[in-house]
């Protein structure tokens, strides 16, 4: 059975659209990079000074930090660290149940910060949510990455690195932040 | 090597392209459901899905057994692990379903769909890789890290194509099976039907041969039995004749000698009816001389009275003898008459009795001959009856040959049913699969 030309040129557009779009599907699973330590200055108010302290980094557009959020309305805000949520709002349409879940994080005493994408600045180099980031009682960074696969591991990432045990930061998994980042990193629209 | 494509490998792409198309296809609603859950776009989802679906749906709507369809389902199948991959938000089991589409690809029996597939796969790695702005993303990787991603790939395409192309010979052992060993099976039967049929026919007519021919047999025993009586009776015959011709030669001889008597008898008659003229002449001239010597005694008178008496007694005498001798004279006329008509009989049986001995002489050389026919007619039924033997044997063993080439025939024809069966099987089989 012969295809004709017209066809052939088809399935061949169309083989082609395929390996591209897979090529750009696959690629959403990869890390973010990691950003400067200015991150923290994102927000610099926190009634806790001299505590330990984390830094929910999480955006109300994203799907992964939607599951972040779900978890620590699981397992309630812990009592011997200060924690805080930053809300990265961009350009992109909030996921519903976001405001559900935010209102139930500051109901529950998660000090919830709002933050534009657009005033972020360029050198605080963040590209992606959600981003966890553990700083020690002297304000010093001592953990920044993501919440593992599940976006569950804050607390485990919290006790090992408590006990000043060194890890390996795990890989940040989400959303871009910011349109400019988006473009860079889904040129055709795909995601976002 | 390039074979002819049977029906049932056609079939069979057809089914297994539609199957495949459906398998995709449950993906749509599957990856849908997926997105909701994973916040993920649905649009997104079913757009790209849809997009997928495309290649597939135009080669199934060109033909469902198209061998171009495993290929394209091969690279949309890529793409929906890809999809899957990104509705899961990258999750690493969600990894495993290329895998497992890689492995569903063999169903194919064919390479191209699995190479299609790993192509597909490795172009995938490679342009993410290139596509990655390395300021946003933390890929570090190399192209080694990528080549190690593909290897694994290849790890399962290199045996999954090995196991197909295993896979395809049986699809196509199953196709010459199905499409050419049934036809066989029924030519064969039909075959050996007629075979059979022909074998019974011939086995009939050969034992009713080996009859006429044992009818003949028999006859021709009787025949030679017969000859060698003929033979034994002119072999008696030539006897009896060489005999009997012997003896006609002894009886010429004694009609010969018979003739010879008989002439001897006559010219004795002959030689007695001259004694007897010259008795009747003494006769005559004894009465003449009686009658002088009563003319004598006449004369004397007296005396001469005695003389007389005695000359009367003398004619008397000279009388009585010549009618004696008259009757002797007759009778031997006669008994002469008689010998010659004796001696004219004998010679005319003698000569009767050479042209018998001469016919007899013949008779007994065709006798001889016919001796010697009968012999040889004997010895030629005796060939014929021994050939006829000869025959009847053969024709008997043709008759057995014949009977067991039928019962192959008939074997022949329970194991083309046994095959039908068989193939009827396999075909019942692989429309069930």
């Amino acid at each position: 059975m012969k295809l004709g030309r017209g066809r052939f040129s088809i399935l061949g557009l169309w083989a082609v659209a395929v390996v591209l779009t897979g090529s750009v599907l696959t690629s959403y699973h990869q890390p973010f990079n990691f950003p400067a330590e200015g991150v923290l200055a994102l927000v610099p108010d926190h009634p806790g000074r001299g505590n330990w302290r984390m830094l929910h980094v999480l955006s109300e557009s994203c799907g992964c930090s939607q599951r972040v959020m779900q978890h620590l309305l699981a397992r309630h805000r812990m009592t011997d660290v200060t924690e805080q949520v930053l809300l990265v709002e961009g350009e992109g349409a909030r996921l519903p149940e976001s405001d559900d879940l935010i209102a139930r994080l500051a109901e529950q005493g998660f000090p919830v910060t709002r933050i534009a994408a657009k005033s972020i600045p360029p050198q605080t180099d963040l590209h992606g949510v959600p981003l966890l980031v553990v700083a020690s009682p002297e304000n010093k960074i001592v953990y920044m990455g993501g919440y593992g696969s599940r976006g569950d591991e804050d607390g485990a990432v919290f006790q090992r690195v408590r006990t000043g045990a060194k890890m390996n930061a795990l890989p940040i998994l989400g959303c871009a932040v910011g349109s400019r980042i988006r473009r860079q990193a889904d040129p055709i629209g795909l995601k976002y | 090597m390039k074979h002819e494509i049977t029906p049932y490998e056609q079939a069979y792409t057809a089914k297994v392209n539609s199957m495949g198309f459906l398998l995709l296809l449950v993906h749509l609603p599957i990856l849908c459901v997926v997105a909701s859950m994973t916040h993920a776009s649905i649009m997104l989802t079913a757009g790209i899905m849809l997009l997928l679906l495309l290649g597939p749906a135009l080669i199934l709507m060109q033909g469902r057994s198209s061998e171009l369809g495993g290929v394209v389902i091969a690279v949309a199948a890529m793409g929906v692990s890809a999809l899957a991959i990104y509705v899961c938000n990258g999750l690493i089991e969600a990894h495993f379903e290329l895998f497992v589409l890689i492995a569903l690809l063999t169903v194919y029996g064919r390479v191209a769909p699995l190479l299609a597939a790993g192509l597909t796969i490795a172009l995938h790695h490679v342009f993410f890789w290139l596509w990655l702005p390395s300021s946003i993303f933390n890929y570090k990787a190399s192209i080694g890290i990528v080549a190690l991603h593909a290897f694994f790939v290849v790890v399962e395409v290199i045996p999954a194509c090995w196991i197909a192309r295993q896979f395809g010979k049986s699809i196509q052992a199953q196709g010459i099976v199905v499409e050419h060993l049934g036809g066989a099976a029924e030519q064969i039967s039909s075959a050996a039907a007629e075979v059979s049929a022909s074998s019974q026919s011939l086995a009939q007519g050969a034992s009713q041969q080996a009859a006429s021919i044992g009818e003949t047999s028999a006859s021709t025993a009787q025949i030679n039995a017969m000859a060698n009586q003929n033979k034994e009776n002119s072999n008696s015959t030539a006897t009896i004749v060489a005999d009997a011709a012997a003896r006609f030669e002894r009886t010429n001889v004694s009609l010969s000698n018979m003739v010879a008597a008989m002439n001897g008898i006559n010219e004795s008659s002959e030689k007695i009816s001259r004694i007897m003229k010259v008795v009747d002449q003494i006769s005559f001239q004894i009465n003449i001389l009686s009658l002088n010597a009563a003319v004598e005694a006449a004369r004397a008178g007296e005396a001469g009275m005695g003389f007389a008496v005695v000359a009367e007694e003398v004619r008397n005498l000279a009388g009585r003898c010549a009618q004696a001798s008259e009757d002797t004279s007759k009778l031997i006329e006669d008994c002469l008459a008689k010998s010659r008509a004796g001696k004219t009989m004998v010679e005319e049986f003698a000569v009767e009795i050479r042209t018998i001995t001469s016919d007899s002489s013949r008779m007994k050389v065709l006798v001889d001959e016919i001796d010697v026919g009968s012999q040889e007619q004997s010895k030629g039924i005796t060939q014929i009856s021994r050939s006829i033997h000869e025959m009847e044997q053969i024709t008997q063993s043709n008759a057995a040959a014949a009977k067991e080439t039928a019962a192959a025939a008939q074997e022949l024809t329970a194991q083309a049913g046994v095959i039908r069966g068989i193939v009827g099987q396999l075909a019942a089989l692989s429309s069930a699969a």
